[in-house]
């Protein structure tokens, strides 16, 4: 059996970020209001959150083929400057990822970063390796 | 765990290390001799050796053998795997996060007809 260094951790995680023309409390608010969630996060299916650590939340996403559930816990709440919750679907094969969501002022923007982690074992994801995503993309556009 | 979990599994764990990592990228351009994959790694033929092992039990590539030289060539298949699991949770996000711009502008707007 192989054994796992550190390293070994990195690859499963991803990021992605955005900047919005709203002030981060305006931002955070959008994803603990349960309205809000509802209606962007949720894509207007059915949404229960209960924004406080240890609280859980469910999203019933409505896409083409039917509704995919996700269900998670919230682990940090630090209003308006992090949000970190569990996040469980299908995708994950039941199990639990991290999503860590960032929230920094610049001026009367937000710079959010989204970091998805902990798939698709969560005792993995923990290490970030810079580059990894792009590493994937340029070796699948060679193979292409 | 099913077996095509513990396949991605595998495939995440080999591509963790940098040298794997780079024996791979190098596999891109084609076929290559193990012995001539050792050159540029500073380390000896045994070191690289083990990372092949690696590679290869995750299916990443596959040894042949012609006389007595060691050809390696990719595998695709369980790139593609690992490739499709992290973009489509890049795609998600990256929506949902344009979904919270568009949100945030309509509530902008309506507050200004309020006002």
């Amino acid at each position: 059996m192989m054994s796992l260094n550190e390293n070994a951790m990195g690859p499963f995680r991803i990021s992605v970020g955005k900047i919005y023309d709203a002030p981060p409390d305006r931002v955070f608010r959008a994803w603990t209001d349960p309205a809000s969630a509802k209606a962007w996060l949720a894509m207007g299916g059915d949404a229960s959150i209960d924004p406080r650590p240890g609280g859980l939340f469910y999203l019933g996403m409505p896409f083409e083929n039917g509704t995919h559930p996700h269900y998670g816990r919230y682990l940090r709440v630090d209003a308006p400057r992090l949000l970190e919750f569990t996040w469980v679907s299908e995708h994950t094969r039941g199990k639990e990822s991290v999503v860590t969501i960032e929230f920094k002022a610049h001026g009367k923007q937000t710079e959010l970063s989204l970091t998805h982690a902990g798939l698709p074992d969560e005792e993995m994801g923990r290490k970030h390796t810079v580059g990894w995503t792009h590493f994937l993309d340029t070796l699948i556009a060679r193979l292409a | 765990m099913n077996i095509a979990m513990s396949n991605l599994d595998l495939a995440f764990a080999a591509l963790a290390d940098p040298t794997r990592r780079r024996i791979v990228a190098k596999l891109t351009r084609g076929e290559i001799r193990v012995t001539d994959l050792a050159l540029p790694f500073d380390m000896s033929l045994n070191a690289v050796s083990k990372h092949i092992k690696v590679l290869e039990g995750a299916g990443l590539v596959r040894r042949t053998r012609v006389g007595r030289e060691h050809y390696l060539r990719l595998r695709a298949q369980p790139l593609r795997e690992v490739a499709r699991w992290t973009s489509q949770y890049e795609r998600f996000w990256t929506q949902r996060l344009d979904a919270l711009g568009e949100f945030l502008n309509q509530q902008k707007e309506s507050e200004n007809d309020e006002s």
